[in-house]
């Protein structure tokens, strides 16, 4: 049917964390999608808070949250939700295959990445996990022949200026490549699907117990498997050294297992998939939202599919995700064309310094603690209407390093929201 | 030939399609969504050689389904093929695959027997072997022809009507999913027409290079679609790649034959007989004893961003629950399974498919595409039946 109690619109990490904990609940859930969702891309680790102010927490990032200010998605939510969130992603991820976990003592892991710098992050694999080679005296940092996203020797580079590895001797390797030279360059992803079956197991346990000898740890790219990884990385361990995988860039392969997980969850409860199609708007009525209008295969000028559902849940995204759109003349959500305040000149809307932190990163619907949308006197817009992610206002998620935090933590207190209403 | 040009910037390359792109995933020699589309287009641009992988592109839609930035990769890629068969000539082999519509319809007085043993003895086999059909390939059997039968077959005179899109594979390889939809439209209480000048949708025609021929096929079926469109009557087809080539490449690549309203003037059957069972036109009252039921969605269904109506159309009417296979592309894309040098790669494309297929010991395989049920046989032993099929086989107990 195309009625739903709880209708969704975004398949990232905010989007499938609400869906998955609407349709726990028993709630019928369908989930609109454009796109598969950043998630499959990522490097899987959940970073919850790494800086605030542009200063690194090196204790529990809880103890920050107060910092941030009242307007930000954190502060709204409250900790209590963050938590809940945080213990229900890793809960949903080690059900369905990929072990993820939080640092005993709540502080922010270390994960390292492929081009060897290091970030701070709150979930992650074990294998992502580089607080636990801090104290090995003799690294290997391994690249793997003919995988160009990955150049060990300008890794160690960069790790060597960290006071961490100050103490540390670290040097660089290449495994043998199981395929030779291909007409497509390899990626982490093309290995990790090798090293699911079992010839490219065995070639990867061959190859590290040959680099490895004499070493205390090894850092590789995340190859480890993708739907075997929780399984193959348990036997790797058992090699003699302390394995782990650096993050990487796209296609990031830890992503691809927390999304596998995420919707091998959702399939368990039968979420509704729509994809490639694009919500054009909403349809209003006596303040609340009947449904929204989604465009058919994302063809301008074709036919349009109304969708009804009691409570809907937006995870859009920002300004990439098309969640909302920053245009000369104005800024503003793009389904409920909800106005943003901004500057009309657009160059404020950047920061001069790149690396900086942009006022467009902030731009987004301001809400309050259910996540309802709020009009310019602070009153919900819609009752039934719950945004999370990228899509609400006031954080900075690259200078914090909060991205997928709030995404999850958001995305669940959104569904808790929706299921409230009912 | 005036595709509206696809701006290749638009693509930010995230590497998602590259991720969920099933023939890059198990083969290394094809470049993969991303350069071969958009990056590889700006070469096409400057007029450096075509990209020699190209051929490799299955054109199942997977790109565009996981791509957030709108591009029509899919579309880049045909169009790029097409250019470059109409610069160097197309195989025999493609040619062949790709007008099965026209050859079917030039034989279709010929018996049946004998056009199967024409087609299917050993020696044909081994002779279409040679020009690059694997002789392993599920190459499907010629029924009667469906639109022969339609035209003897007496339906109750019924106030509303309905135009169906019979495709090429109801048409020449199982006319029997073409009686079954006159059925549940007429038990719908719609009266079906089926146009004698329908011909082959083209999607066949784009994605072996065949540009040309697939935009006269646009022009002769969007005349057709106008004319009842203009009547008001509604136009559907049960082939999930006849409605997406209709919903999507026509307007893509032939802009120049549509029109205002066409609004991707075709229909997916299931979604609207959805609608019917919305409208109350459309429910049985009979007992169903329960059966287990997995379903495949075919990629070019999930193309059409309408969900998977199927899914919802059998439940609500047969009260049977339905499990969704969700386990990818089943590799065969249309024509490309076929292919000798593809086949082994629309095998292992499948495995994931298969093995779920498999392991639900399910009675009752379903999926609307006739090639991806030619390859569900092939990659499972099992048959796999249309899902109004499957409403008609519970609803009439058979």
């Amino acid at each position: 049917m195309r009625h739903s109690d709880v209708l969704v619109v975004g398949a990232g990490m905010a989007g499938l964390m609400a869906a998955v904990t609407a349709a726990k609940s028993g709630a019928s859930v369908s989930v609109l999608s454009e796109g598969a969702g950043v998630i499959s891309i990522g490097s899987g680790a959940v970073d919850f808070l790494g800086y605030v102010n542009g200063k690194k927490i090196t204790d529990n990032p809880f103890n920050h949250l107060s910092e941030l200010g009242e307007m930000h998605p954190y502060n709204i939510i409250g900790a209590e939700n963050i938590k809940n969130a945080f213990a229900s992603l890793v809960e949903i991820s080690n059900a369905n295959g990929y072990e993820i976990k939080m640092n005993e003592e709540g502080l922010n892991h270390t994960a390292i990445s492929i081009a060897g710098t290091t970030k701070p992050t709150y979930i992650c694999s074990e294998s992502n996990n580089a607080s636990r080679i801090l104290k090995a005296k003799k690294i290997l940092f391994a690249g793997v022949e003919y995988l160009k996203d990955s150049q060990p020797a300008l890794a160690v580079k960069q790790a060597k200026q960290y006071k961490i590895f100050a103490d540390a001797e670290i040097n660089s390797a290449l495994l043998k490549s199981p395929f030779g030279k291909t007409h497509r360059v390899l990626n982490c992803l093309d290995l990790a699907r090798y090293v699911d079956k079992e010839e490219g197991f065995n070639w990867l346990k061959s190859e590290l117990s040959k680099a490895a000898a004499g070493y205390d740890a090894v850092i590789i790219p995340p190859i480890c498997g993708t739907i075997n990884y929780t399984k193959h990385f348990k036997e790797l361990q058992n090699l003699g050294f302390i394995l782990v995988e650096a993050v990487s860039i796209p296609p990031g392969v830890g992503g691809y297992r927390l999304r596998h997980a995420l919707i091998n969850e959702a399939k368990k409860l039968n979420v509704k998939f729509i994809e490639n199609c694009n919500v054009q708007r909403a349809v209003i009525e006596n303040g609340k939202c009947k449904s929204v209008i989604a465009l058919h295969n994302n063809i301008a000028g074709a036919l349009e599919t109304e969708y009804t559902a009691d409570n809907f849940i937006i995870a859009t995204g920002g300004i990439i995700g098309n969640g909302i759109a920053s245009t000369p003349d104005k800024v503003y959500e793009t389904i409920f064309n909800i106005t943003i305040d901004s500057p009309v000149s657009v160059e404020e809307r950047s920061d001069k310094n790149v690396f900086g932190s942009h006022l467009f990163a902030r731009f987004g619907v301001k809400v309050n603690s259910k996540l309802q949308a709020l009009d310019s006197k602070g009153s919900p817009l819609y009752d039934n209407v719950f945004f999370a992610g990228n899509t609400i206002a006031g954080y900075d998620f690259p200078t914090e390093k909060s991205g997928y935090g709030v995404a999850c933590s958001t995305g669940y207190t959104a569904a808790l929201s929706a299921l409230a209403s009912k | 030939m005036s595709s509206e040009h696809i701006n290749p910037d638009k693509c930010i390359a995230c590497t998602i399609c590259q991720v969920h792109c099933p023939v890059a995933k198990v083969t290394p020699n094809f470049l993969g969504p991303r350069l071969i589309g958009p990056a590889y287009e700006r070469f096409r641009f400057l007029d450096i050689a075509e990209e020699e992988s190209l051929h490799y592109c299955a054109n199942c839609k997977n790109c565009d389904i996981s791509c957030p930035q709108g591009v029509s990769i899919s579309t880049l890629n045909m169009v790029a093929r097409c250019e470059y068969t109409e610069k160097n000539g197309g195989k025999l082999r493609d040619w062949v695959l790709s007008h099965g519509g026209f050859l079917a319809d030039v034989f279709k007085y010929i018996p049946t027997w004998m056009k199967n043993f024409g087609m299917h003895n050993p020696a044909t086999r081994i002779l279409l072997d040679t020009i690059g059909i694997s002789k392993k390939a599920p190459i499907p059997k010629f029924d009667k022809h469906f639109r022969l039968v339609y035209k003897k077959l007496k339906q109750p005179k019924l106030e509303k009507k309905i135009v169906f899109f019979p495709g090429c594979y109801v048409d020449d390889y199982d006319y029997s999913i073409g009686l079954d939809m006159i059925w549940i439209f007429n038990q719908a209480g719609y009266e079906v027409i089926v146009p004698e000048q329908f011909v082959c949708c083209g999607l066949p025609l784009v994605s072996n290079g065949f540009m040309k021929d697939a935009a006269k096929n646009a022009a002769s079926n969007v005349s057709v679609i106008k004319e009842y469109q203009e009547k008001g009557i509604p136009i559907v087809t049960g082939c999930p790649s006849c409605a997406l080539m209709f919903k999507k490449d026509v307007p893509e690549m032939f802009p120049e034959v549509v029109y205002d309203s066409y609004k991707g003037g075709v229909m997916d059957a299931q979604e609207f007989l959805m609608s019917c069972v919305e409208r109350g036109e459309l429910s049985f009252k009979e007992k169903i004893s329960g059966k287990s039921i997995i379903y495949h969605s075919p990629c070019h269904l999930r193309a059409q961003g309408i969900g998977l109506p199927s899914i919802d159309l059998i439940e609500k009417l047969t009260g049977s629950k339905v499990q969704n296979a969700q386990a990818g592309c089943c590799g065969i894309s249309g024509s490309y399974g076929f292919k000798k040098e593809k086949y082994q790669i629309g095998l292992e494309v499948g495995k994931e498919l298969f093995d779920t297929i498999k392991s639900s010991n399910c009675e009752i395989v379903t999926t609307e595409c006739g090639t991806c049920q030619a390859q569900i046989k092939h990659g499972t032993g099992q048959k796999a039946y249309h899902p109004v099929t499957v409403i008609r086989k519970l609803v009439e107990n058979k």
